[in-house]
Protein backbone atom coordinates (compact mmCIF):
# COMPACT_ATOMS: atom_id res chain seq x y z
CA UNK A 1 0.00 0.00 0.00
CA UNK A 2 0.97 3.37 -0.65
CA UNK A 3 -0.87 6.54 0.80
CA UNK A 4 -0.48 10.20 -1.19
CA UNK A 5 -1.64 12.91 1.20
CA UNK A 6 -2.15 16.03 0.13
CA UNK A 7 -3.53 18.77 2.94
CA UNK A 8 -4.19 22.24 3.85
CA UNK A 9 -5.86 24.38 6.61
CA UNK A 10 -9.44 22.53 6.87
CA UNK A 11 -9.24 19.74 4.28
CA UNK A 12 -7.18 16.92 3.48
CA UNK A 13 -7.04 14.15 0.67
CA UNK A 14 -5.49 10.55 1.16
CA UNK A 15 -4.98 9.10 -1.97
CA UNK A 16 -4.62 4.72 -1.40
CA UNK A 17 -3.05 3.05 -4.10
CA UNK A 18 -1.85 -0.78 -4.05
CA UNK A 19 -3.49 -3.39 -1.60
CA UNK A 20 -5.01 -2.17 1.66
CA UNK A 21 -4.65 -5.34 4.34
CA UNK A 22 -3.86 -5.91 7.85
CA UNK A 23 -0.23 -5.37 7.30
CA UNK A 24 -1.01 -1.11 6.32
CA UNK A 25 -2.81 -0.97 9.80
CA UNK A 26 -0.04 0.73 11.35
CA UNK A 27 0.73 3.13 8.54
CA UNK A 28 -3.08 3.76 7.99
CA UNK A 29 -3.14 4.77 11.66
CA UNK A 30 -0.77 7.75 11.13
CA UNK A 31 -3.00 8.84 8.98
CA UNK A 32 -6.10 8.63 11.33
CA UNK A 33 -4.08 10.01 14.09
CA UNK A 34 -2.86 13.26 11.57
CA UNK A 35 -6.64 13.14 10.55
CA UNK A 36 -7.46 13.76 14.39
CA UNK A 37 -4.47 15.84 15.91
CA UNK A 38 -5.22 18.82 12.62
CA UNK A 39 -8.93 18.29 13.08
CA UNK A 40 -9.84 18.99 9.39
CA UNK A 41 -13.11 19.94 8.05
CA UNK A 42 -13.53 17.26 5.42
CA UNK A 43 -11.69 14.18 4.59
CA UNK A 44 -11.55 12.47 0.78
CA UNK A 45 -10.48 9.12 0.47
CA UNK A 46 -9.55 8.56 -2.92
CA UNK A 47 -9.53 4.91 -4.38
CA UNK A 48 -8.66 5.22 -8.31
CA UNK A 49 -5.44 3.02 -8.00
CA UNK A 50 -6.43 0.81 -4.66
CA UNK A 51 -6.38 -2.62 -6.40
CA UNK A 52 -7.31 -4.64 -4.03
CA UNK A 53 -9.30 -4.56 -0.32
CA UNK A 54 -9.14 -7.53 2.19
CA UNK A 55 -11.96 -7.09 5.36
CA UNK A 56 -8.72 -6.08 7.36
CA UNK A 57 -8.82 -3.00 4.81
CA UNK A 58 -12.74 -2.69 4.97
CA UNK A 59 -12.29 -2.53 8.88
CA UNK A 60 -9.46 0.76 8.29
CA UNK A 61 -12.14 2.43 6.05
CA UNK A 62 -14.66 1.93 8.43
CA UNK A 63 -13.07 2.93 11.12
CA UNK A 64 -12.10 6.08 9.30
CA UNK A 65 -15.93 6.83 8.97
CA UNK A 66 -16.35 6.36 12.62
CA UNK A 67 -13.45 8.40 13.23
CA UNK A 68 -14.63 11.46 10.84
CA UNK A 69 -18.03 11.40 12.74
CA UNK A 70 -16.44 11.74 16.10
CA UNK A 71 -14.04 14.46 14.61
CA UNK A 72 -17.25 16.12 13.41
CA UNK A 73 -15.99 16.09 9.65
CA UNK A 74 -17.69 15.37 6.39
CA UNK A 75 -16.22 11.58 4.65
CA UNK A 76 -16.29 10.93 1.19
CA UNK A 77 -15.04 8.15 -0.56
CA UNK A 78 -13.79 8.69 -4.38
CA UNK A 79 -14.22 6.55 -7.49
CA UNK A 80 -14.09 2.42 -5.81
CA UNK A 81 -13.32 0.39 -8.78
CA UNK A 82 -13.28 -3.41 -9.39
CA UNK A 83 -12.87 -5.61 -6.23
CA UNK A 84 -13.09 -2.75 -4.03
CA UNK A 85 -16.07 -1.26 -5.40
CA UNK A 86 -17.48 -5.31 -5.26
CA UNK A 87 -16.23 -5.12 -1.58
CA UNK A 88 -17.89 -1.46 -0.73
CA UNK A 89 -21.32 -2.52 -2.60
CA UNK A 90 -21.67 -6.05 -0.55
CA UNK A 91 -20.72 -4.56 2.62
CA UNK A 92 -23.29 -1.58 1.59
CA UNK A 93 -21.16 0.92 2.99
CA UNK A 94 -23.01 3.98 0.56
CA UNK A 95 -25.61 3.39 3.68
CA UNK A 96 -23.48 5.61 5.64
CA UNK A 97 -21.46 7.24 3.40
CA UNK A 98 -20.94 9.08 0.32
CA UNK A 99 -19.18 7.01 -2.43
CA UNK A 100 -18.49 9.65 -5.73
CA UNK A 101 -18.10 7.01 -8.56
CA UNK A 102 -15.92 9.50 -11.49
CA UNK A 103 -18.43 8.49 -14.58
CA UNK A 104 -16.01 8.15 -17.74
CA UNK B 1 -131.62 -27.32 -57.36
CA UNK B 2 -130.61 -25.69 -60.43
CA UNK B 3 -128.98 -27.66 -63.15
CA UNK B 4 -125.24 -27.31 -63.10
CA UNK B 5 -125.44 -28.14 -67.01
CA UNK B 6 -128.12 -25.03 -67.74
CA UNK B 7 -124.73 -22.92 -66.63
CA UNK B 8 -121.48 -24.31 -68.05
CA UNK B 9 -121.59 -26.31 -71.79
CA UNK B 10 -121.00 -29.86 -71.16
CA UNK B 11 -121.22 -32.85 -73.29
CA UNK B 12 -124.43 -34.77 -71.97
CA UNK B 13 -122.48 -37.90 -70.97
CA UNK B 14 -120.56 -35.55 -68.36
CA UNK B 15 -122.48 -36.95 -65.00
CA UNK B 16 -121.38 -33.88 -63.27
CA UNK B 17 -122.61 -35.06 -59.79
CA UNK B 18 -119.54 -37.39 -60.03
CA UNK B 19 -117.08 -34.58 -61.37
CA UNK B 20 -117.80 -32.63 -58.12
CA UNK B 21 -117.66 -35.62 -56.12
CA UNK B 22 -114.26 -36.19 -57.38
CA UNK B 23 -113.37 -32.63 -56.75
CA UNK B 24 -114.46 -32.93 -53.13
CA UNK B 25 -112.29 -36.24 -52.97
CA UNK B 26 -109.72 -34.45 -53.70
CA UNK B 27 -110.38 -31.37 -51.37
CA UNK B 28 -110.86 -34.00 -49.13
CA UNK B 29 -107.41 -35.33 -49.09
CA UNK B 30 -105.47 -31.74 -50.13
CA UNK B 31 -107.01 -30.52 -46.92
CA UNK B 32 -105.66 -33.96 -44.43
CA UNK B 33 -102.50 -33.59 -46.47
CA UNK B 34 -102.57 -29.77 -45.80
CA UNK B 35 -102.74 -30.61 -41.90
CA UNK B 36 -99.84 -33.85 -42.16
CA UNK B 37 -97.82 -31.08 -43.79
CA UNK B 38 -98.68 -28.70 -41.47
CA UNK B 39 -97.76 -30.81 -38.09
CA UNK B 40 -94.55 -32.16 -39.80
CA UNK B 41 -93.75 -28.42 -39.64
CA UNK B 42 -94.72 -28.21 -36.48
CA UNK B 43 -92.92 -31.14 -35.61
CA UNK B 44 -89.32 -30.30 -37.43
CA UNK B 45 -89.71 -26.74 -35.58
CA UNK B 46 -89.64 -28.60 -32.79
CA UNK B 47 -87.36 -30.75 -33.57
CA UNK B 48 -84.71 -27.87 -34.49
CA UNK B 49 -85.86 -25.70 -31.51
CA UNK B 50 -85.33 -28.84 -28.96
CA UNK B 51 -81.68 -29.53 -31.22
CA UNK B 52 -80.88 -25.79 -30.29
CA UNK B 53 -81.77 -25.85 -26.85
CA UNK B 54 -79.43 -28.60 -26.37
CA UNK B 55 -76.83 -27.01 -28.29
CA UNK B 56 -77.30 -23.63 -26.53
CA UNK B 57 -76.54 -25.90 -23.40
CA UNK B 58 -73.87 -27.15 -24.07
CA UNK B 59 -72.55 -24.31 -25.59
CA UNK B 60 -72.94 -22.65 -22.09
CA UNK B 61 -71.21 -25.54 -20.29
CA UNK B 62 -68.22 -24.60 -22.73
CA UNK B 63 -68.52 -20.83 -21.82
CA UNK B 64 -68.97 -21.64 -18.45
CA UNK B 65 -65.49 -23.51 -18.17
CA UNK B 66 -63.65 -21.27 -20.80
CA UNK B 67 -64.34 -18.36 -17.98
CA UNK B 68 -62.93 -20.80 -15.14
CA UNK B 69 -60.24 -22.09 -17.27
CA UNK B 70 -59.26 -18.12 -17.92
CA UNK B 71 -59.18 -17.56 -14.11
CA UNK B 72 -57.48 -20.67 -12.82
CA UNK B 73 -54.94 -19.67 -15.42
CA UNK B 74 -54.61 -16.41 -14.25
CA UNK B 75 -54.78 -17.25 -10.47
CA UNK B 76 -51.88 -19.84 -11.46
CA UNK B 77 -49.78 -16.98 -13.51
CA UNK B 78 -50.25 -15.04 -10.59
CA UNK B 79 -49.25 -17.97 -7.85
CA UNK B 80 -46.32 -19.36 -10.27
CA UNK B 81 -44.11 -15.87 -10.02
CA UNK B 82 -44.99 -15.23 -6.25
CA UNK B 83 -43.80 -17.34 -2.56
CA UNK B 84 -45.79 -17.15 0.18
CA UNK B 85 -43.84 -16.84 3.14
CA UNK B 86 -44.61 -16.11 6.74
CA UNK B 87 -48.09 -14.79 4.96
CA UNK B 88 -46.79 -12.30 3.00
CA UNK B 89 -47.06 -12.98 -1.09
CA UNK B 90 -43.08 -11.96 -2.35
CA UNK B 91 -41.91 -11.77 -5.67
CA UNK B 92 -39.20 -13.72 -6.65
CA UNK B 93 -37.23 -10.36 -7.29
CA UNK B 94 -38.52 -9.60 -3.65
CA UNK B 95 -37.46 -12.59 -2.46
CA UNK B 96 -33.51 -12.63 -3.90
CA UNK B 97 -33.96 -8.44 -2.94
CA UNK B 98 -33.98 -10.05 0.70
CA UNK B 99 -31.31 -12.70 0.19
CA UNK B 100 -29.32 -9.90 -0.98
CA UNK B 101 -29.98 -7.50 1.97
CA UNK B 102 -28.95 -10.31 4.30
CA UNK B 103 -25.93 -11.29 2.47
CA UNK B 104 -24.92 -7.24 2.89
CA UNK B 105 -26.17 -7.85 6.39
CA UNK B 106 -23.67 -10.40 7.19
CA UNK B 107 -20.79 -9.28 5.27
CA UNK B 108 -21.12 -5.73 7.43
CA UNK B 109 -21.40 -7.44 10.43
CA UNK B 110 -17.58 -9.07 9.57
CA UNK B 111 -16.80 -5.87 8.39
CA UNK B 112 -17.93 -4.58 11.63
CA UNK B 113 -15.29 -7.35 13.63
CA UNK B 114 -12.72 -6.22 11.63
CA UNK B 115 -12.46 -3.07 12.14
CA UNK B 116 -13.32 -3.57 15.70
CA UNK B 117 -9.94 -5.89 15.81
CA UNK B 118 -7.97 -2.70 14.30
CA UNK B 119 -9.14 -0.81 16.33
CA UNK B 120 -8.39 -2.88 19.54
CA UNK B 121 -4.94 -3.82 17.42
CA UNK B 122 -4.53 0.03 18.11
CA UNK B 123 -5.05 -0.15 21.01
CA UNK B 124 -3.32 -2.79 22.31
CA UNK B 125 -0.48 -1.59 20.27
CA UNK B 126 -0.30 1.54 22.59
CA UNK B 127 -0.60 -0.64 25.80
CA UNK B 128 2.40 -2.44 24.09
CA UNK B 129 4.10 0.55 23.42
CA UNK B 130 3.80 1.58 27.35
CA UNK B 131 5.14 -1.44 28.27
CA UNK B 132 8.33 -0.86 26.33
CA UNK B 133 8.63 1.74 27.89
CA UNK B 134 8.46 0.01 31.31
CA UNK B 135 10.42 -2.50 30.17
CA UNK B 136 13.44 0.08 29.47
CA UNK B 137 12.64 2.22 32.61
CA UNK B 138 12.89 -0.87 35.10
CA UNK B 139 15.77 -2.71 32.74
CA UNK B 140 17.86 -2.80 36.17
CA UNK B 141 14.97 -5.05 38.07
CA UNK B 142 14.62 -8.51 36.95
CA UNK B 143 11.60 -8.95 38.36
CA UNK B 144 9.76 -6.27 36.71
CA UNK B 145 11.12 -6.90 33.48
CA UNK B 146 10.27 -10.19 33.67
CA UNK B 147 6.55 -9.44 34.48
CA UNK B 148 6.66 -6.59 31.99
CA UNK B 149 7.39 -8.97 29.36
CA UNK B 150 5.14 -12.07 30.03
CA UNK B 151 2.48 -9.22 29.65
CA UNK B 152 4.23 -8.12 26.60
CA UNK B 153 3.99 -11.80 25.32
CA UNK B 154 0.22 -11.64 26.05
CA UNK B 155 -0.23 -8.46 24.12
CA UNK B 156 1.52 -10.18 21.27
CA UNK B 157 -0.42 -13.13 21.38
CA UNK B 158 -3.82 -10.81 21.71
CA UNK B 159 -3.09 -9.40 18.40
CA UNK B 160 -2.22 -12.18 16.38
CA UNK B 161 -5.99 -13.33 17.60
CA UNK B 162 -6.96 -10.09 16.64
CA UNK B 163 -5.79 -10.08 13.09
CA UNK B 164 -6.99 -13.75 12.25
CA UNK B 165 -10.16 -11.87 13.34
CA UNK B 166 -9.77 -8.76 11.21
CA UNK B 167 -8.84 -10.73 8.17
CA UNK B 168 -11.68 -13.22 7.24
CA UNK B 169 -11.55 -14.02 4.31
CA UNK B 170 -15.03 -12.80 2.72
CA UNK B 171 -14.05 -12.90 -1.17
CA UNK B 172 -16.61 -16.24 -1.27
CA UNK B 173 -19.07 -13.81 -0.35
CA UNK B 174 -18.44 -12.22 -3.93
CA UNK B 175 -19.04 -15.63 -5.34
CA UNK B 176 -22.17 -16.16 -3.82
CA UNK B 177 -23.53 -12.66 -4.68
CA UNK B 178 -22.42 -12.91 -8.37
CA UNK B 179 -24.23 -16.33 -8.24
CA UNK B 180 -27.48 -14.99 -6.66
CA UNK B 181 -27.45 -12.16 -9.07
CA UNK B 182 -26.94 -14.66 -12.02
CA UNK B 183 -29.73 -17.02 -10.74
CA UNK B 184 -32.04 -14.11 -10.05
CA UNK B 185 -31.58 -12.61 -13.64
CA UNK B 186 -32.57 -16.45 -14.99
CA UNK B 187 -35.54 -17.10 -12.42
CA UNK B 188 -37.08 -13.45 -13.38
CA UNK B 189 -36.67 -14.01 -17.25
CA UNK B 190 -38.06 -17.59 -16.64
CA UNK B 191 -40.88 -16.25 -14.76
CA UNK B 192 -41.92 -13.44 -17.12
CA UNK B 193 -41.65 -16.16 -20.12
CA UNK B 194 -44.28 -18.26 -17.89
CA UNK B 195 -46.51 -15.21 -16.79
CA UNK B 196 -46.32 -14.02 -20.36
CA UNK B 197 -47.46 -17.99 -21.68
CA UNK B 198 -50.15 -18.31 -19.03
CA UNK B 199 -51.14 -14.57 -19.54
CA UNK B 200 -51.51 -15.26 -23.38
CA UNK B 201 -53.85 -18.55 -22.71
CA UNK B 202 -56.20 -17.01 -20.28
CA UNK B 203 -56.46 -14.08 -22.53
CA UNK B 204 -57.59 -16.85 -25.45
CA UNK B 205 -59.24 -18.38 -23.07
CA UNK B 206 -61.33 -15.05 -22.62
CA UNK B 207 -61.65 -14.50 -26.04
CA UNK B 208 -62.84 -18.33 -26.40
CA UNK B 209 -65.40 -17.61 -23.59
CA UNK B 210 -66.66 -14.77 -25.54
CA UNK B 211 -67.12 -16.34 -29.08
CA UNK B 212 -69.05 -19.02 -27.65
CA UNK B 213 -71.46 -16.72 -25.68
CA UNK B 214 -71.80 -15.38 -29.03
CA UNK B 215 -72.53 -18.33 -30.81
CA UNK B 216 -75.28 -18.95 -28.44
CA UNK B 217 -76.82 -15.38 -28.70
CA UNK B 218 -77.30 -15.97 -32.19
CA UNK B 219 -78.61 -19.62 -31.69
CA UNK B 220 -81.18 -17.68 -29.85
CA UNK B 221 -82.44 -16.40 -33.30
CA UNK B 222 -83.43 -19.85 -34.04
CA UNK B 223 -87.18 -17.91 -32.28
CA UNK B 224 -87.45 -15.98 -35.51
CA UNK B 225 -87.41 -19.51 -37.92
CA UNK B 226 -89.62 -20.59 -35.46
CA UNK B 227 -92.11 -18.04 -35.95
CA UNK B 228 -92.39 -18.03 -39.58
CA UNK B 229 -92.79 -21.84 -39.50
CA UNK B 230 -95.65 -20.89 -37.06
CA UNK B 231 -96.87 -18.42 -39.86
CA UNK B 232 -96.99 -20.95 -42.99
CA UNK B 233 -98.67 -23.61 -40.49
CA UNK B 234 -101.56 -20.19 -40.18
CA UNK B 235 -101.77 -20.17 -43.80
CA UNK B 236 -101.87 -23.25 -44.48
CA UNK B 237 -104.97 -23.65 -41.87
CA UNK B 238 -106.75 -20.73 -43.96
CA UNK B 239 -106.53 -22.47 -47.15
CA UNK B 240 -107.77 -26.38 -45.42
CA UNK B 241 -110.75 -24.44 -43.84
CA UNK B 242 -111.71 -22.63 -47.16
CA UNK B 243 -111.64 -26.02 -49.24
CA UNK B 244 -113.61 -27.19 -45.95
CA UNK B 245 -116.19 -24.45 -46.89
CA UNK B 246 -116.20 -25.82 -50.67
CA UNK B 247 -116.57 -29.31 -49.34
CA UNK B 248 -119.45 -28.41 -47.02
CA UNK B 249 -121.63 -26.44 -49.91
CA UNK B 250 -120.80 -29.07 -52.45
CA UNK B 251 -121.66 -32.19 -50.61
CA UNK B 252 -124.42 -29.81 -49.24
CA UNK B 253 -125.80 -30.43 -53.17
CA UNK B 254 -124.57 -33.58 -54.29
CA UNK B 255 -125.31 -35.03 -51.03
CA UNK B 256 -122.83 -38.28 -51.95
CA UNK B 257 -119.49 -39.70 -49.99
CA UNK B 258 -116.90 -39.24 -51.93
CA UNK B 259 -115.15 -42.60 -53.48
CA UNK B 260 -112.26 -44.68 -51.16
CA UNK B 261 -110.48 -46.18 -53.97
CA UNK B 262 -110.23 -42.22 -55.68
CA UNK B 263 -108.74 -41.38 -52.16
CA UNK B 264 -105.97 -44.45 -52.73
CA UNK B 265 -104.90 -43.48 -55.60
CA UNK B 266 -104.21 -39.88 -54.73
CA UNK B 267 -102.66 -40.56 -51.57
CA UNK B 268 -100.27 -43.02 -53.66
CA UNK B 269 -99.82 -39.51 -56.12
CA UNK B 270 -99.16 -37.69 -53.02
CA UNK B 271 -96.87 -39.86 -51.03
CA UNK B 272 -94.86 -41.23 -54.15
CA UNK B 273 -92.24 -38.31 -53.98
CA UNK B 274 -91.51 -38.55 -50.20
CA UNK B 275 -88.12 -40.71 -49.37
CA UNK B 276 -87.69 -40.07 -45.88
CA UNK B 277 -90.07 -43.36 -44.55
CA UNK B 278 -90.47 -42.02 -41.38
CA UNK B 279 -92.38 -38.48 -42.36
CA UNK B 280 -93.64 -40.76 -45.42
CA UNK B 281 -95.62 -43.03 -42.74
CA UNK B 282 -96.73 -40.34 -40.79
CA UNK B 283 -98.51 -38.57 -43.64
CA UNK B 284 -100.36 -41.62 -44.86
CA UNK B 285 -101.40 -41.70 -41.33
CA UNK B 286 -103.23 -38.03 -41.28
CA UNK B 287 -104.66 -38.89 -45.01
CA UNK B 288 -105.94 -41.99 -43.74
CA UNK B 289 -107.08 -41.41 -40.14
CA UNK B 290 -106.86 -37.60 -39.07
CA UNK B 291 -110.40 -36.64 -38.70
CA UNK B 292 -108.71 -33.29 -36.88
CA UNK B 293 -109.31 -29.99 -39.02
CA UNK B 294 -107.11 -28.08 -36.20
CA UNK B 295 -103.92 -29.11 -35.58
CA UNK B 296 -104.03 -27.65 -32.09
CA UNK B 297 -106.96 -29.84 -31.20
CA UNK B 298 -107.44 -32.54 -28.55
CA UNK B 299 -105.60 -35.19 -29.97
CA UNK B 300 -108.31 -37.96 -31.53
CA UNK B 301 -107.67 -41.80 -31.17
CA UNK B 302 -106.82 -42.15 -34.71
CA UNK B 303 -104.32 -39.38 -34.21
CA UNK B 304 -102.44 -41.09 -31.62
CA UNK B 305 -101.51 -43.80 -34.36
CA UNK B 306 -99.28 -40.72 -35.66
CA UNK B 307 -96.55 -40.48 -33.48
CA UNK B 308 -94.83 -36.68 -33.50
CA UNK B 309 -93.47 -36.59 -29.90
CA UNK B 310 -90.15 -38.45 -30.79
CA UNK B 311 -89.17 -38.31 -34.48
CA UNK B 312 -86.21 -40.98 -34.97
CA UNK B 313 -82.68 -39.69 -34.85
CA UNK B 314 -81.87 -42.52 -37.41
CA UNK B 315 -80.25 -40.44 -40.50
CA UNK B 316 -81.41 -41.78 -44.06
CA UNK B 317 -80.39 -40.83 -47.02
CA UNK B 318 -82.47 -39.49 -49.92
Amino acid sequence: MELKIKKDDTEVSCAISGKLTYQDHNEYRDFLRSCEDLKFSKITIELDNLTLIDSAGMGMLLLTIEKSKDFGCDLSIKNPKGQVLKMIELANISSIVTIEKIKK
Amino acid sequence: MNDPKSHINLPEDVDVQDVLMRWCALSNIQRRALLGLAKEIQTSSDLVESSVSGLSDHFLKLATLAQNQSKRINDFADDATRVEFEGRHLSLSEVFSSIEDNLAAIVHRVIGLSKNSVHLSYTLEDIDEKLHSLYDDHKGDASVTERVQDLRNGVKLAKDDLKDIATVDISENFNLKDRLESLMSYLVLQSQNMEQALSTSAEDSKILSEYIADIVTKMQFQDRTSQRLSLICSSLKVVRETLKEMEVSSLSVIGSKQKEDQNTLWIDALISDMHLGEMRERFVKHLLFDETDNMYDDVTENEKMVDHVEPSDDIELF
